[in-house]
């Protein structure tokens, strides 16, 4: 049997244990191990589990994954979610639709600290939700707001996707840290209008609530201050280059710690549950990078993505029509599968593509992370969607789906803003050392 | 089935003992990249070494967290086409994953004690602290053996599954 065929039988093997519920992890390295027994020998081949497995948990620099995961959840234990929608609210919570609008913005916030688009989507919406109910907020709205506004957790730096595709392509991580900043307010910007849209043609889905004073609004913007140092930090080391991705999730999660202990808002309990929270999380991510660097090894071996970069070649297909297709592929995938894992399995194949095609891979990595977004509250899965479900599960899902429609037009758009004008992802990215 | 408790029971404490292993191990992670950026940039005086401790302890961190991450279902998986069909054939394929893993990380532990003792015989030392690097490996292996039993006591709790949905 070719190699070339055996690739393409594992892909669909693949395909079946996904279909099979099996652990997206385990699924890759079992696929990975026996195709690599096939091709190289089973000696070989286990070898090559064990090797990868243990490479992969040894590798000092995907500490960054651990440490900017680690950094979120105990941000959610400092009490910093609470404190940047409360910030918020006082800012905009005047104004029609300015609870849902004060979401958008401490999910921005928040995403400043955690790379996670469900723990961002879950922090703010534990306190957002409860109080859109007191102020008979529609359910639809208030609901479709916390789980589109959730997605700006990956893209917004720090973001475990921008990390992990930034290892997959050896793209450097800081720059596609920065490439995130503005496509990221650009989101924002558009949720907030979203929400202004929709109270604006049915007032009754979103009341303005109490309006504070001036006097209040500016007390309460300390609220932000502790987020925005941090990011500030974080953000400048990377682009002056004092530090590397690496050393910034260090600094990171040791600053989320130094702000808990300094606002006395980080119990010992918070403690312990932020860092297993963190450590098991990790290792669910550091496993399903450790199952598809099995099954990479294997696609490799099988010269898959060789024979997609030639066939694209000799097809000389226009390459806005490719990459059209590669996002077109994502945006499906993302309907059924976890992003994460998505963006894992699939960059090592597409990669080479890209490059053959002169695409910037910055500004692809911008893409794809945004139309993974769109993939995270896409229904089936649409995992931020079943995440606020269990917040309030009164709320029938049909509802929920309904509410994200117009914030999935609101990303759309910005997908066709940064086909349209690509320097928006890559202009800020260009002035960093690191 | 009483035994099936019982040793759900003992697995259960076994890996939150070590997920408290874990969580000091990312502590000391986070200490230590701290202490190294602080001390390279404030005082030219970088921990020497402190990349590849950060390393081994990830390598034991994560190896001995897995157990918990199996426990709590937090590996994602596709769901959607499962729960279309009927409970009989839930039944069944919920049994599958179980199995699949125990024989997956079977390997996986074998495999990692003889890399150990490769390493072991090599003398393969840590990059720039020269410590042996074999002890690590030693008890990743430890680890992984930990997290198939833990497959094991999933696969007889597969046994009892009503096919519900996932």
């Amino acid at each position: 049997m070719s190699p070339l065929l055996l690739g393409v039988i594992g892909i669909i093997a693949l395909l079946v244990l996904f279909v099979l519920s099996i652990p997206i992890p385990w699924s890759m390295a079992i696929i990975g191990v026996v195709g690599c027994t096939i091709i190289v020998g089973p000696e070989s081949a286990m070898r090559l589990l064990a090797n990868d497995f243990v490479s992969t948990f040894n590798n000092e620099s995907l500490a960054v994954i651990t440490m900017f995961i680690v950094m979120g959840t105990l941000a959610f234990h400092c009490g910093i979610s609470d404190r940047l929608y409360r910030t918020a609210y006082k800012l905009v919570g005047h104004m029609k639709g300015g609870l849902a609008m004060a979401t958008v913005l401490a999910c921005a916030g928040f995403a400043a600290m955690c790379g996670s688009s469900t723990a961002t989507a879950a922090s703010i919406g534990k306190i957002a939700l409860g109080e859109m109910d007191k102020y008979k907020y529609n359910p639809v709205l208030a609901t479709g707001c916390v789980v589109s506004a959730g997605t700006l957790g990956i893209m917004i730096p720090p973001s475990t996707i921008f990390i992990v595709y930034g290892l997959l392509t050896c793209e450097s991580i800081g720059r596609l840290f920065v490439a995130g900043i503005i496509p990221g307010f650009i989101i924002t910007a558009v949720f907030a209008m979203v929400v202004s849209i929709i109270c604006k043609i049915n007032p009754s889905y979103g009341p303005a609530g109490p309006a504070s004073s001036f006097k209040e609004k500016i007390v309460a913007l300390g609220g932000f201050l502790d987020a925005v140092i941090l990011f500030t930090l974080l953000i400048g080391g990377l682009l002056v280059g004092w530090f590397g991705p690496n050393a910034a999730g260090g600094i990171g999660a040791a600053g989320i710690l130094a702000i808990g202990i300094v606002r006395k808002q980080l119990s010992w309990n918070g403690l312990k549950q932020g860092l297993k929270e963190g450590l098991v999380a990790s290792s669910m991510v550091l496993c399903i990078i450790a199952g598809a660097t099995v099954f990479g090894k294997f696609i490799t071996l099988t010269t898959v993505p060789q024979m997609l970069v030639t066939l694209l070649g000799e097809a000389s297909v226009n390459p806005t029509v490719t990459i059209l297709l590669i996002l077109a592929g994502y945006f499906v995938g993302g309907c059924f599968m976890d992003s994460l894992p998505l963006v894992v399995l699939t960059v090592p194949i597409i990669f080479p593509t890209i490059i053959s095609l002169g695409i910037d891979p910055i500004w692809f990595g911008v893409m794809i992370v945004l139309i993974v977004e769109i993939g995270v509250i896409t229904p089936p899965v649409g995992v931020n969607a079943y995440v606020i479900k269990g917040l309030v599960p009164e709320v029938p899902l049909s509802d929920i789906f309904k509410g994200i429609t117009p914030f999935l037009a609101g990303l759309l758009f910005v997908v066709f803003i940064l086909m349209l004008f690509p320097r928006i992802a890559t202009w800020l990215p260009s002035y960093v050392t690191y | 089935m009483l035994y099936i408790e019982k040793y759900e029971k003992y697995i259960t404490k076994i890996s939150g003992y070590g997920t408290a292993i874990g969580q000091v191990g990312v502590f000391l992670m986070i200490v230590l990249i701290f202490f190294d950026v602080v001390g390279a940039k404030l005082f030219r005086m970088p921990i020497y070494g402190a990349g590849d401790v950060v390393g081994i302890i990830q390598l034991l961190a994560i190896s001995v967290a897995i157990p918990m991450g199996i426990l709590t279902g937090v590996h994602p998986r596709v769901t959607f086409f499962v729960n279309l069909l009927g409970s009989g054939a839930r039944k069944i394929i919920t049994a599958l994953t179980p199995i699949l893993s125990t024989i997956l990380f079977a390997l996986l532990t074998w495999m990692t004690f003889k890399l150990g003792q490769q390493y072991q015989r090599t003398n393969e030392l840590i990059g720039n602290i020269e410590f042996p690097i074999y002890p690590f490996i030693y008890m990743a292996a430890v680890f992984f053996a930990f997290s198939c039993i833990v497959w094991l006591l999933m696969c007889l709790l597969s046994l009892r599954s009503d096919g519900r949905k996932l």
